[in-house]
């Protein structure tokens, strides 16, 4: 009965398992030419990201993937490659490349609207004439609680004279609709595919791209946009800044677009007079184009404002978690957070974001919707920061988010609403005041790491860099002291901009092991405080320049058992042996012989210790060769998805000679690709197991 | 200062002349404690309740019944002067006028209206839900109407319950209204044939909107009535709101149904059955049900069967309306001799967070009249469906095709395996797959009522219906409480934690009566980094099994195990007292007493690195929870679930409750 019972849950425990994994993270792609990592990195099949110091560098970076230049960010020195096979392993094979500064997947681990089912589509409402509603919630012709004298309380700053004139908001959404007869008023006049880098001009053009592919799934940007700048002229609803202009960005397509594009989206927006951009969109991870390309809005004071994200949890989704960014909960109809509303230390503030009436886009019926998510709590705080941009254009977004903060019903922090629901008429007025009466400005902060040993100094590369606040108090709900990330790039720099001035201790500790995959005793690390100063700025930041005594990063490792790249030149390996480390380095195809003599009937068991069990780079492939070099077994992944070391276990057919063959998954599976790294280590282990 | 003291005293003499000058104009009141104005009861005698107020005294207070002379009722002449004395009625309607006077002959009345009725023997019993398989509302005002003429009202008791008592035959309309709460109202309960009824009475979406649920115009095309008609097969139906009546705009739901309560499609559907539902709209326009809509509801001779609206204005003010109507139904089904349903399990689940279904499934009484005080009536208990939570039990069966189709399945439970009551009916259908998993078997229904409690065993059977019955045998389900494993270390947003940390989670299993719990960790590396640095056992489950009775594991040992991609089998993990282990394992250290376990970091060597880096920020939670709880009966069937954390829509559960604890933390040097 016990062993039933056991092998009964058993059964139970494999099928949930298996419908547990992988993480939301990592779920299956959804967009065409999207994948997903044994590590779960959402990315695009075959593209990379290179951020490079100088076009040297850049065409070294390309030369060395045998890649094809894509597209290029010229403000943030980034460039989309695409290349042969693997885009992991490939930005891997650059890691210590000279002269660059970054090189990761291209990112896509946003979810697309359509995939969010907090914000799934519902059609429109029909006939929404008032009724009980009561008056103060028609601000235009239909009832929107969200701005009524109990939430927003939008007509209080409105009659002050506070509503966005003069103030662009970018969209970076899924294309807007710029036809619709409730926002066409104020669009911008221009709106932007970054994927062709096509500025559409023509309202029919627009509509055009934006209905050319799947327009079921294209509805989210307009219902965003509409939160924000939908005039008040009599028809429909107001948006909360209601004579700001909208600049659509299209980053859904409505799959998304990808790290890259987003980021020259972004430098596209700034470069084209937006004040502010609003992003409700976000995912998991951290990524470093998208953090520069929002760094570069900041340094040129513009507010970005993100919304918190609808996975339910305290924790930091991104871009919402990066430094001097707004983070919006959504809130209900009682001005509580909804369920679904992402929340944490680092939000700002509550807005409405349950069963809002937006604007619905005229290529689904036109007229208008209910829908939920931090999507639109995310355009209702940006509109609140476009008020202060026209009252204030000088304002810097770390005061615009204090103004909004400030200015809440609540006025008191706590983590599941930052500093409480958002109110207008408050904080226009803090705005009647004067520019004079607006919180202190923020601070910049500009980290530089670098490593040093008895070799010399090395740039900081890969570095985690922590500010957290003095006197944070963990797990205390209520407590709004600060905590920031970064990384830095491959000059050993990383930014905080915008962040609350005050003091911080400061963590510090270097290369990415799970990416260099050197000794955890060579990370280096170092603890220290950072004073950030209220008014520093991109051009004069407070700096912090950081030594960690690390350990060399190895960039030619020596391999005992080179040369070894045929059968003539194989290394033997006896039963029970264990290899020292060896490497796939040091030619762009490197394959690694082993030799054995077994005997009919050994069921032997080889396992090659790489990246998942030694760090490193190296996703290993291990072949099982007779004498002849016939294949008899081949492996890629222990487990897979997630152990990308190999083995195979096998029971030798006859008393001969065998050949191991250890090389990387990049070049086993690509007959065209290299994998070159000097952090591509192993160890081999051949042992007999009967 | 003497002048001043005078003139005071002067004033304060002046004020007491005037008032002992002045004539009382202010008549008594009179005010009735019982019975209810427009109360009916079920004797001649009525014992009258109030009290007679003045500003000065009431010296006297009468009656007049039914238009009859004045008679003196014996009181002490005071301010306030309580008062108790008989009538006996006449049968039908009476009218009873109480004076109260006082010394300067003012006179204040007031009229009681009391209709005896000797038939009115009966009671109707209501339950207030806040959802569907939702917890109680307490402390709701409920109004009883009976035509048109409100005739009780009351508070729901802590279990959301309250039994009218002394009712008429007849047609009931009954409000609910709550502050902080929507309104709700249910329209055209049928005493007795209803006996008992359950309200879902949802939060209000804005506390300062108005409360008044829609008003609904239900014809067949939008002038034909609908009420009373015959049918056959095919039931036209328009569903409007009438615009001229209070409600919030815009409107969010319009359900149409025939013999079940419509609501969310995850509770009310199922595969043979569904209802309809119309969105953002106020008037449904010429629509019909058919088809699975009806399946399994009427006869060939024509059944009473109550067509059932529901409708959600933005407040989340509700409206339940129901239509009896005479539905014929040819279905040739009916003639058929069926078998009895295969591998019928019922499994409970509880949602430890609600997940805020709309609308509550409705007791099978509703639609035909079934007999209430027959034993296996459950009681209803403060328990049921803990507040913030969800409970339901799910019933799945096969039916095999090599028999002939049924007409209908009814669903059919009991407490004590003697005694069924039907809960539900769904259309009939047979197919030839019956997977050995219960959750993939062919033919679901959901039973949401909203007695289900934590700890009571219920038997679930399901009847096949044609031209016979054939009664499947029963499957038992005791319903789990809430569960929730709480992190314990490393602390949410701790510094310097070990770099092969101890995960350490409690582990409520004991306390809530279940026989073990599953858990999945994952440990996020996405502050500085973009992956996962550890799911524990590549994302299969972690069993952990504190000894019960149920699952043979000695008292106060621990069984900790699971399937391991690495290994490609069960893996034992800890065994305490070495059931199946003999070396006791202890990789997964536990404390019984304190009900906690301790994943050491990398225990399964599936993490990316074999420890964790140095000042950096890592997020831990638990992807999967939920407790289980064993059925012996039933071959160690696990037949109750509770979840805390389920990540997708997949089965078992088929509905995601992804919150979860997120603990952030950060290595030391």
């Amino acid at each position: 009965m016990k062993a039933l019972r056991l092998t009964l849950a058993l059964g139970l425990a494999a099928l949930l398992g298996a419908c547990s994994q992988p993480p939301a993270q990592t779920r299956s792609p959804t967009t065409p030419g999207v994948t997903v990592t044994s590590e779960g990195v959402r990315h695009f099949q075959g593209q990379v990201v290179v951020g490079y110091q100088d076009e040297a560098a850049l065409q070294e970076a390309i030369k060395k993937l045998g890649a094809k230049e894509l597209a290029r960010i010229p403000e943030l020195k980034a460039a989309l490659l695409q290349v042969p096979g693997d885009a992991l392993k490939a930005s891997r094979a650059l890691r210590g490349a000279k002269g660059v500064r970054y090189a990761e997947p291209h990112l896509a681990q946003a979810t697309p609207p359509k995939d969010d089912p907090v914000e799934a589509h519902r059609g429109r409402s029909d006939s929404l004439s008032p009724l009980a509603n009561p008056a103060d919630q028609i601000l235009d012709a239909l009832p929107q609680y969200a701005l009524d004298p109990r939430h927003l309380d939008a007509k209080r700053a409105w009659d002050l004279g506070f509503e966005g004139e003069g103030v662009t908001v970018a969209i970076i959404d899924d294309p807007a609709d710029v036809t619709h007869p409730d926002l066409a008023a104020n669009w911008a006049g221009k709106a932007y595919d970054p994927v062709s880098n096509t500025v559409f001009t023509d309202p029919a053009a627009w509509v055009d791209f934006a209905t050319a592919n799947d327009p079921a799934n294209t509805y989210h940007g307009t219902f965003v946009a509409s939160t924000v700048s939908a005039p008040r002229d009599g028809q429909g609803i107001a948006g909360l800044a209601p004579k700001t202009k909208f600049l659509p960005v299209a980053i859904f397509q409505p799959g998304y677009v990808g790290d890259f594009y987003v980021a020259r989206g972004i430098v596209w927006a700034v470069n084209n007079g937006a004040q502010v951009l609003n992003n409700s969109w976000g995912g998991l991870g951290y990524g470093n184009l998208v953090k520069e390309a929002f760094d570069y809005a900041l340094a040129n004071g513009v507010v970005v404002v993100a919304s918190a994200g609808n996975s339910s949890k305290d924790e930091v989704r991104t871009p919402a978690g990066y430094p001097g960014l707004i983070a919006s909960v959504a809130a209900d109809g009682n001005r509580n957070k909804t369920d679904f509303s992402t929340y944490g230390r680092h939000v700002s503030s509550a807005a409405p974001g349950l069963d809002v009436l937006l604007a619905n886009p005229t290529w689904l019926g036109g007229g208008y919707g209910l829908i939920s998510g931090t999507s639109f709590s995310g355009p209702y705080t940006a509109a609140a920061a476009a008020l202060v941009k026209a009252a204030c254009p000088q304002a810097t977004p770390y005061q615009v988010r204090r103004a909004l903060e400030a200015t809440t019903w609540e006025k008191s922090f706590s983590r599941e609403k930052g500093w409480g629901h958002l109110n207008a008429g408050n904080l226009a007025d803090l705005l009647r005041q004067g520019c004079a009466a607006l919180p202190p400005k923020g601070s910049v902060v500009r980290v530089k790491v670098e490593y040093f040993n008895e070799n010399g100094l090395f740039p900081g590369l890969l570095a985690d860099v922590i500010l957290r606040g003095k006197g944070l108090r963990p797990g205390d709900a209520t407590d709004p002291t600060p905590v920031y990330w970064a990384r830095t790039d491959l000059n050993g720099e990383a930014w905080f901009y915008e962040i609350a001035p005050g003091e911080y201790d400061i963590y510090v500790a270097g290369a990415d092991l799970a990416l260099t995959g050197g000794l955890p005793e060579e990370r280096g690390t170092f603890v220290g405080t950072l004073v950030a100063t209220s008014g520093s700025h991109a051009a004069n930041p407070d700096f912090k320049l950081v030594r960690l005594n690390a350990a060399e990063v190895n960039l030619n490792p020596t391999d005992p058992y080179e040369p070894n790249d045929d059968p003539s030149q194989a290394t033997p390996i006896a039963y029970g042996t264990l290899t020292q480390l060896a490497y796939i380095f040091g030619q762009p195809r490197d394959v690694d012989f082993f030799t054995f003599t077994g005997t009919a009937g050994d069921q032997i068991r080889a396992r090659v210790y790489a990246k998942s069990s030694l760090g490193g780079t190296l996703d290993s492939y291990l072949f099982l060769l007779d004498a002849a070099g016939n294949l008899l077994a081949e492996n890629d992944d222990l487990v897979p998805g997630q152990i990308t070391d190999s083995e195979i276990a096998f029971t030798l057919p006859a008393s001969s000679t065998y050949y191991l063959v250890v090389t990387s998954y990049t070049i086993a599976s690509n007959p065209t690709a290299s994998d070159d790294s000097p952090f591509n280590k192993y160890r081999l282990e051949l042992v007999k197991t009967n | 200062m003497r002048l001043t003291r005078l003139l005071g005293t002067l004033l304060a003499a002046t004020l007491l002349a005037l008032t002992g000058c002045s004539p009382d104009t202010t008549p008594p009141t009179v005010t009735i404690s019982s019975p209810q104005d427009g109360a009916i009861v079920n004797t001649s005698q009525v014992t009258v309740q109030g009290t007679a107020q003045d500003n000065t005294r009431v010296v006297r207070l009468t009656y007049q019944l039914n238009g009859g002379p004045e008679q003196e009722v014996s009181i002490t002449p005071a301010a306030s002067v309580p008062f108790t004395f008989s009538v006996t009625l006449q049968e039908g309607a009476n009218n009873l006028v109480l004076s109260a006077y006082d010394n300067g002959w003012n006179k204040g009345t007031v009229n009681l209206s009391i209709t005896y009725d000797p038939a009115a023997t009966h009671t109707l019993s209501i339950k207030v839900v806040s959802e569907n398989a939702g917890s109680a509302v307490d402390g709701s005002t409920l109004r009883l109407y009976k035509d048109g003429t409100l005739i009780a009202s009351a508070l729901s008791g802590s279990d959301g319950s309250f039994t009218f008592q002394g009712l008429p035959r007849g047609v009931y309309r009954l409000e609910a209204q709550k502050p902080g709460m929507a309104g709700s109202v249910m329209e055209g309960i049928r005493v007795p044939e209803m006996a008992s009824v359950t309200l879902v009475q949802k939060p209000a979406f804005d506390a300062t909107a108005t409360t008044t649920p829609p008003t609904l115009i239900i014809t067949q095309d939008g002038t034909q009535p609908l009420e009373g008609q015959t049918f056959t097969n095919t039931i036209p139906f328009r569903v409007q709101v009438d615009t001229s009546k209070d409600y919030v705009r815009p409107m969010r739901y319009i359900y149409v149904a025939l013999g079940r309560t419509p609501g969310s499609a995850f509770v009310t559907n199922s595969a043979t059955w569904s209802r309809r539902i119309f969105t953002d709209t106020e008037d449904t326009g010429a629509q019909a049900l058919s088809g699975s809509n009806v399946a399994g509801f009427g006869s060939a001779s024509g059944e009473t069967v109550y067509l059932e609206v529901v409708a959600y204005d933005f407040n989340q003010n509700r409206s339940h309306y129901l239509v009896p109507l005479t539905f014929v139904n040819t279905n040739p089904n009916q003639g058929n001799t069926v078998s009895a349903p295969t591998g019928v399990a019922a499994t409970a689940i509880t949602l430890t967070r609600a997940v805020g279904f709309y609308d509550v499934k409705a007791p099978a009484k509703l639609t035909v009249p079934v007999a209430k005080g027959e034993v296996g009536e459950l009681t209803l208990d403060p328990e049921a469906a803990p507040a913030g939570s969800n409970l339901y039990v799910e019933v799945r069966w096969c039916y095999s095709s090599a028999n002939p189709t049924p007409f209908a399945f009814d669903i059919e439970r009991s407490t004590d395996g003697v005694n069924w009551e039907r809960v539900g009916t769904i259309g009939g259908s047979r197919s030839a797959s019956c997977p050995s998993n219960p959750f993939n078997r062919p033919f679901y229904f959901r039973d949401a009522s909203p007695d289900l409690t934590p700890g009571q065993t219920y038997y679930y059977r399901v009847v096949a219906r044609g031209a016979n019955r054939a009664e499947s045998a029963p499957s038992a389900t005791t319903p789990l409480p809430p569960f929730f494993a709480p992190l314990v270390s490393p602390a949410d947003e701790s510094t310097g934690v070990s770099l092969t940390p101890d995960f350490t989670l409690g582990h409520p299993q004991l306390s809530i009566g279940a026989d073990g719990a599953a858990y999945n960790l994952v440990l996020w590396d996405t502050l500085t980094g973009d992956s996962v640095a550890w799911q524990t056992l590549a994302g299969y489950n972690l069993l952990v099994e504190f000894g019960t009775p149920d699952n043979d594991i000695p008292d106060g040992e621990a069984v900790v195990y699971g399937y391991h991609p690495g290994l490609g089998d069960l893996a034992i993990f800890t065994d305490t007292a070495g059931v199946y282990d003999p070396s006791k394992p202890n990789l997964i250290p536990v404390d019984v007493t304190q009900g906690t376990v301790t994943l050491p970091y990398n225990f399964d060597g599936l993490a990316q690195l074999p420890a964790l880096q140095a000042l950096r920020t890592y997020a831990w939670q638990l992807y999967v929870s939920y407790a289980y709880k064993y059925n012996p009966e039933e071959g160690y069937r696990i037949s109750a679930y509770s979840v805390q954390t389920w990540p997708n829509t997949a089965a078992p559960f088929r509905i995601s409750r992804t919150e979860t604890q997120v603990f952030d933390f950060t290595t030391g040097q």
